[in-house]
């Protein structure tokens, strides 16, 4: 391979052609506003090159430039103008306000003006981005801002990844997440880039903008181009500065404290529930040890957690000569998170972008950032391991350390206290530093491009990109920890684990690119593309136990090794296509894709498959019959389109495999999987029509689309009975249907726009909705076979993961006794586990979601805030049905509401007795809860200092501000935090995400107050 | 100029077709195909050991079929400290979607044997060839007894035989869809394997390895269950591996000693790591223990204080709240462990002569059954006198040692069930090591004798994906 790309890259340089290029002159001129106001640090560029230079205080620039050049002059806030530089050479400019139409959008493989665009395209602009949390990753921040780009925080640690789902949820088996492009490489998420190195986010929506990107298209690609040096202007420093502190957002609901508590084991035990008969609470006799059990109040989520502390610093410098421009930035972040002793997240960044005009008709650019993380990383499973469920079993008269029966703290021998072993017999505390576990993540994402003009209108883009993530965990279970005692070897004690990956993506890219002008009117380009990508995905784990010292954990010292793996996984795809953009006169649009795919993943006899997509819009506004005022432009468009999904497929899925494993420490020889010679692509079609308008002279804008979106060839496991024995018990296949359809509305109002007050309102809010339509078809069910994952269906007819539960049936008044529904829909005291229903339109996905947004801006002073919200999900709350067990928990707190049981005969409005607690408890809708919210997501005070203020000290800009997040939320039917994302990060979790709770990290509420300096 | 672009531009296309094309094949580098394999002897040997790893599935021998038919009888009472775990199978609640999925590790068993036997005429003919064929057959037949012993009646219960047996698998086409024959046809293909795999197989191939001694002591149990006792006698009179002596009891348990040992999943306690223990506690390095369930009272006081068998199955060991329990100790670790990890024993020569008692009994021959019982019996308690019992008292006494010493080693079910006795459970005796504590329920006290919850209901996934597939009678 390697010596072929080097005869590819000679043939390419071979393609030199001289052209000769018009003779340069000085252009100067000046920008001033549509009040006549001089703008300083307005942009000129010479279009089609990155040569551009600023404005100066006054206004005034000077720039080199041919007289067929034009200048594109642009502002924030402001339409970006283009003029001919012909024969003068002095300009006076005077900006408009914006019109969000002429907004220049990032699609694949290039840009497009906003009213030039076919298909639907949301886009986030860096400076929407910086108003926002630095140490959030990417993802979480799109929330609530691109409508049908639904948001899931997986859960509040630093440094968490989101879910992301664009138009809906796209897949069963395989992943339903987006394509994320960062500079046209494909990154492996949006940890690795740095918020503030952001120039824009575009999300591809429909098919006819993402098919190009062929069989990876399929949940909708985001693509990320971070930000580049202007040619021939000084450097621009930028330093910002931001530090803070969080908390858990406050629950909606209190926990017993010590008092409470043992009057709730003592009522219960005066019962008869014989859970409650030897707690601690129940067993006491005297006052002394009444007394002696209060005094040992701790709050364990004070004794658990602390204030975490965020901080983020960055610095950048942009800026060019002549023939380059570069943009070079670091930064670095670290949160502590919430998580006493423990030291969190951090996060250093480094980015260079360089653009070199290394021939007139040659640029060169690179793209290269570097991003390593460190993590300290809590357990997050459903048990005493984890300080959140810790936080919440632990009872108030339990202590931190063992005390004596006068509550001092017992020491060991060598002076250190007690770990207290608690009712659940693990000291949680002892866990998080004897039991650490840290990852590490470093991910290099580099590229390079050579754009050359070979002839006029032809152009020749040939790129080589790729993407290396290294991962790498430990995990270390001290010889004299706790956990060592239940789990470990009592002649070896101690274990560590080393584990870790690493992965190379490269992918070589050429598009060939030819436009032209037919007629004045008739603009056509025409683009051929390859390309190639190869997926090497290499990991190891290590262990061993039997560590003499608590305090080494490097494995050398380790008496045993006890597991070692390795693994290596490759997969390519090979893709060609040709694209077709035509536009007349700026009023008709229409363009069309073709491309054709082919992986390694997929079985022989269903390699490839052809993506195509067409697209047509109308610039209405621009007909010169239009004279309505009222509306200043009007776009509708349509588009279809297809495009694949590969990813989440194992790399051998269609292989008949044997493996080899070991029983007793020698080999063995095992069948692992039969494979499917016909295993293919999913396929994804999308049809979208939608309209985009401003109106009032541009003070409202607006897009609207509606879209329906189908997805076949699901990859399904198709179970096979168990006499086959099937290594798997399945046969992954293609075999289902599913679709979304939805409609999506964004708006954004300029209520008042004066020089010195300006009131922007802002909202969007996408309706999704989900359906199943096709399944894997047995004799029963032509149409599909059920999917059952645990409590939730997969079910022709209802929406993807429809919870599936018996039905609970309220509290029987008279006795306290609670009631179910039986199969046949009758109410009894006789639980069937078998009595399940498909709980129709119930389902972890949302029926909406969307965002409110408001900008207000007085004389240097800003203030913004966003609002998210969500409606129609439904959620398990696991940890509510441990915090109100009937009893069943007695042993661990409770909620104070605990105490609302059922008593005397009539009650109503009350939780079941106690003396029913087994059966109360058992799996049933009782606390599947609706997790419609609101949530203040960001608030934000800035002020720019007066230029006058800050221009004898050098700086251009200087911004302070304080920030608060997640600083309120309303969620009238959840008790908890609603937005839930992982459930339980170590419990296996079919469906996803967002279907129950089960004390993953908390969401988390935070203050900053932060600096950003540009001189 | 432009033709020359456009030849240069064609060429460098074909170039990278060319070089890209060849890597869209890409191959595992950690399997081979199946099609590659099982070509000589050292192959035969990986996969063959593949085979004996197949039973460790949990639901198998690695945790289910060692404990449930305990728990779903009276020899466990659930520990209310504990996780519950199982409560649905001790309380007899079990139903076709809530039933034990034992048939995916047989059939993964029978299907790594059948892969074997497809294959095997890569070998050349020769003791080592059968050794390999009488081994894979072995194994299958084991599988499909332990599958019909869980799912089917047993053929000395009322109306067995024609009652619904499992599929007998000796193809390796993964979609086959066979409805059940009978249990009288099951037991034929168990047996009829068993014997045809007692000709081919080695004489001794270690305890980890099914062999003749294995197979002749599994004949004697096959034989018992189909009551066809003189074949049980007389295949347990090919077992010659001697019962462990008193002293052996305790090291038995510990993997410390194979005495008495007929057969075993060998397992490395940190490489492997299968804690079938964890079915029935957990403990932590003081020996405090999580208990999931503990011996029942009734049980507990059965065990004569003489009996070796009451230190090395039964210690008093508290929880964390000090709470003591007569605590299950068969499988709680190797010497000094307490992690649970213990190879999982299939067959022992103690069950092996009370097969043969019994079937001597049943046969008519008590001088003959009592002698079998006592060879048991001298070994096991420290004042043994010569056993005295005649007619009822005999087989009561064969039937008392038999519970005594296959304690949570997964044979209390199936015995009463051939039997056509019942589960009684005590009322009144709770989960502390005096009998204090919660009794069971009243609800699941009794299961009558013949209760067709004794054939535990066909997973309904299976159903699901084979409707003609018959459920068994009582859970429709």
């Amino acid at each position: 391979m390697k010596t072929k790309f080097s005869v590819i890259l000679i043939l390419f340089m071979v393609l030199v052609v001289q052209i000769s290029f018009a003779q340069n002159k000085n252009v100067s001129g000046t920008v001033v506003d549509d009040m006549s106001i001089p703008l300083p640090g307005a942009t000129i560029i010479i279009k089609g090159s990155s040569t551009g230079t600023t404005t100066d205080f006054d206004g005034n620039f000077t720039i080199e430039a041919s007289a067929d050049d034009k200048l594109l002059i642009s502002f924030v806030g402001f339409t970006t103008q283009e003029i001919t530089v012909g024969n003068s050479s002095s300009f006076q400019i005077q900006m408009k306000v914006d019109n969000s139409l002429d907004e220049v959008v990032v699609v694949a493989f290039g840009s497009k003006k906003r009213d030039e665009l076919t298909s639907a395209v949301s886009v986030v602009s860096g400076e929407d981005l910086a108003k926002l949390s630095p140490t959030t990753s990417v993802d979480n921040m799109l929330q609530g801002i691109a409508p049908g780009v639904q948001v899931v925080a997986g859960n509040g640690k630093p440094g968490q990844t989101a879910f992301v789902r664009i138009r809906g949820v796209g897949s069963i088996n395989a992943s339903s997440a987006p394509l994320y492009i960062i500079d046209g490489l494909i990154a492996p998420n949006l940890n690795s880039v740095n918020p503030i190195d952001i120039e824009s986010i575009s999300v591809l929506k429909d098919a006819a903008t993402a098919s190009i990107y062929g069989a990876r298209a399929a949940n909708g690609v985001v693509i990320i181009t971070t930000k580049a040096g202007l040619k021939n202007k000084g450097a621009t420093i930028t330093l910002s500065s931001r530090v803070g502190t969080g908390q858990m957002i406050k629950n909606n609901f209190r926990m017993m404290n010590a008092t409470q508590k043992i009057q709730y084991e003592r009522e219960l035990a005066a019962l008869g529930v014989s859970n409650a008969l030897s707690t601690p609470g129940a067993s006491i006799s005297t006052q002394a040890e009444y007394d002696r059990l209060l005094g040992r109040e701790t709050d364990w989520m004070d004794t658990l957690l602390q204030e975490s502390t965020v901080q983020s610093n960055s610095l950048s410098i942009a800026g060019g000569s002549d023939d380059l421009s570069y943009f070079m930035s670091l930064g670095h972040d670290r949160n502590t998170g919430i998580i006493k002793d423990i030291s969190g997240f951090e996060r250093m960044n480094a980015r260079l972008n360089v653009s070199y005009q290394a021939k007139k008709w040659l640029e060169v650019q690179t793209n290269f950032s570097i991003t390593s993380t460190t993590s300290d990383e809590p357990r997050d499973r459903n048990n005493v391991q984890n300080p959140f469920r810790a936080m919440y079993d632990y009872n108030p008269y339990e202590t931190k350390y063992e005390v004596d029966d006068d509550n001092n703290i017992l020491y060991d021998e060598f002076g250190q206290p007690l770990w207290n072993l608690t009712g659940n017999g693990y000291s949680i505390s002892e866990a998080i530093v004897n039991n650490p576990e840290d990852t590490y993540t470093t991910t290099i994402l580099g590229g390079i491009t050579a754009k050359a003009k070979i002839t006029e209108g032809l152009t020749n883009t040939f790129k080589i990109g790729a993407t290396n993530v290294r991962f790498r965990r430990e995990n270390y279970m001290k010889p004299n920890s706790v956990l060592q005692g239940y789990v470990g070897d009592a002649d070896n004690p101690g274990s560590k684990t080393d584990n870790g990956s690493m992965s190379l993506n490269y992918v070589i890219t050429n598009l060939l690119s030819y436009n032209k002008v037919f007629g004045e009117k008739h603009d056509v380009t025409l683009t051929g593309l390859f390309e190639f990508n190869k997926n090497t995905s290499r990991s190891y784990s290590l262990s061993s136990i039997g560590f003499s010292n608590p305090d080494f954990s490097v494995q050398s010292v380790a008496a045993l090794p006890d597991a070692t793996s390795t693994s290596l996984f490759e997969n390519t795809v090979l893709g060609y296509g040709a694209f077709l953009d035509y536009n007349y006169d700026g009023r008709y649009l229409f363009t069309a894709s073709a491309r054709r795919d082919m992986s390694s993943v997929f079985g022989e006899n269903n390699r490839s498959g052809i993506f195509t997509s067409a697209s047509a819009a109308w610039n209405i506004t621009k007909e010169d019959w239009w004279n309505f005022d009222l509306v200043n432009d009007l776009k509708i468009r349509a588009s279809a389109g297809s495009s694949g999904n590969r990813n989440g497929i194992g790399s051998y899925a269609s292989l008949a495999t044997l493996g080899f494993g070991s029983l007793n420490g020698q080999s063995t020889a095992i069948p692992s999987d039969n494979g499917n010679v016909d295993l293919g692509f999913e396929k994804n079609f999308i049809f979208d029509i939608g309209a985009e308008f401003t109106l009032f002279d541009r003070k409202l804008r607006g897009v609207v689309d509606y879209y329906e979106r189908t997805t076949s060839d699901l990859l399904l496991n198709a179970p096979l009975p168990s006499q086959g024995g099937e290594p798997d018990g399945s046969i992954f296949s293609n075999i289902g249907e599913m679709v979304n359809r939805g409609v999506e509305i964004e708006l954004s109002w300029d209520a008042i726009s004066t020089k010195d007050l300006r009131l922007t309102l802002g909202g969007n809010i996408a309706f999704v909705d989900n359906e199943v339509t096709k399944l894997v078809p047995s004799v029963n069910n032509p149409n599909g076979d059920d999917i059952i994952r645990s409590n939730n269906i997969i079910t022709v007819g209802e929406e993807i993961n429809t919870f599936y539960l018996p039905r609970w049936g309220g509290v029987n008044p008279a006795n306290g006794e609670p009631l179910f529904y039986d199969s046949d829909g009758n109410i009894t005291n006789v639980y069937d586990s078998d009595a399940n229903v498909v709980m129709s339109g119930k389902s972890p996905i949302a029926d909406f979601d969307g965002g409110l947004n408001l900008y207000l801006y007085y004389k240097g002073f800003d203030i913004a805030t966003d609002f998210y919200f969500k409606s129609g999900n439904y959620v398990l709350n696991y940890m509510e049905s441990n915090m109100l067990s009937d009893g069943q928990n007695v042993n661990d707190n409770q909620r104070v509401d605990a105490f609302n049981y059922w008593k005397n005969p009539g009650d109503t409005n009350v939780l079941p007795s106690p003396l029913y607690g087994n059966e109360a408890q058992q799996n049933s809708d009782r606390f599947l809860q609706k997790g419609d919210y609101i949530r203040l997501r960001n608030l934000t005070v800035g002020y720019n200092l007066p230029v006058s203020a800050i221009d004898n000290f050098g700086f251009s800009t200087v911004r302070i501000f304080v920030q608060g997040q997640n600083l309120w939320t309303y969620a009238p039917y959840f008790n908890g935090d609603p937005e839930v994302g992982i459930g339980s990060g170590e419990t296996a979790n079919s469906v996803g995400f967002g279907n129950y709770n089960l004390y993953s990290y908390p969401t988390l509420r935070s203050f900053s107050i932060g600096v950003d300096i540009k001189f | 100029m432009k033709i020359i672009f456009k030849t240069l531009l064609f060429a460098f296309g074909l170039l990278l077709v060319q070089s890209c094309d060849d890597e869209l094949v890409q191959k595992s580098n950690d399997s081979l195909s199946p099609s590659d394999y099982y070509t000589n002897s050292s192959e035969f040997e990986f996969a063959t050991r593949g085979i004996y790893s197949a039973f460790l599935g949990g639901s198998y021998y690695g945790g289910s079929l060692l404990s449930l038919p305990d728990i779903m009888t009276d020899n466990v009472i659930l520990a209310q400290r504990g996780r519950r775990s199982n409560q649905s199978f001790h309380e007899w609640r079990h139903s076709p979607n809530l039933s034990w999925g034992m048939l995916y590790s047989p059939y993964i068993v029978t299907n790594r044997a059948n892969l074997v036997l497809n294959n095997i005429g890569n070998l050349e003919d020769g003791a080592e060839k059968n050794n390999f064929i009488g081994e894979a057959r072995a194994a299958r037949a084991l599988a499909l007894f332990d599958m019909v012993r869980v799912y089917s009646k047993i053929p000395t219960q009322n109306g067995a035989d024609t009652s619904l047996g499992l599929p007998i698998i000796t193809g390796i086409d993964p979609n086959v869809r066979n409805l059940r024959p009978n249990v009288a046809d099951s037991y034929e293909f168990i047996k009829n394997e068993l014997v045809d795999a007692k000709a081919l197989i080695n004489e001794d191939n270690g305890v980890a390895r099914l062999n003749k001694e294995v197979v002749s002591a599994l004949l004697s149990r096959v034989y018992l269950y189909m009551g066809e006792y003189q074949n049980a006698v007389d295949a347990a009179n090919d077992v010659t591996t001697p019962i462990s002596t008193f002293s052996e009891v305790g090291q038995v348990w510990k993997d410390a000693s194979e005495a008495g040992v007929i057969f075993k999943i060998d397992q490395d306690r940190n490489l492997d790591g299968i804690s079938i223990g964890t079915e029935w506690s957990q403990s932590t390095a003081n020996n405090e223990v999580v208990p999931e369930y503990v011996v029942s009272f009734e049980l507990n006081n059965l065990y004569q204080n003489t009996d070796a068998r009451r230190n090395a199955y039964i210690a008093n060991l508290p929880d964390q709240d000090g709470m003591v329990y007569n605590a299950i100790f068969k499988m709680y670790g190797e010497t000094g462990q307490q992690n649970g990890v213990i190879d999982p024993k299939i067959i022992r020569s103690a069950e092996v002569a009370l097969n043969k008692a019994e079937a001597h009994y049943f046969l008519g021959q008590e001088a003959q059954a009592l002698a079998a019982l006592d060879e048991l019996r001298e070994n096991r308690y420290s004042d043994y006198t010569p056993g005295t019992e005649t007619g009822n008292d005999l087989i009561a006494a064969i039937q008392l040692e038999r519970r005594l010493e296959l304690f949570a080693e997964g044979h209390r079910l199936f015995d009463l069930k051939r039997w056509n006795l019942g589960v009684s459970r005590s009322a009144t005796d709770g989960e502390f090591i005096d009998g204090t504590g919660t009794p069971v329920p009243a609800n699941f006290l009794n299961l009558s004798a013949g209760s067709h919850l004794f054939q535990m209901p066909i997973p309904q996934s299976e159903i699901n994906v084979f409707p003609e597939f018959q459920q068994n009678p009582g859970y429709n």
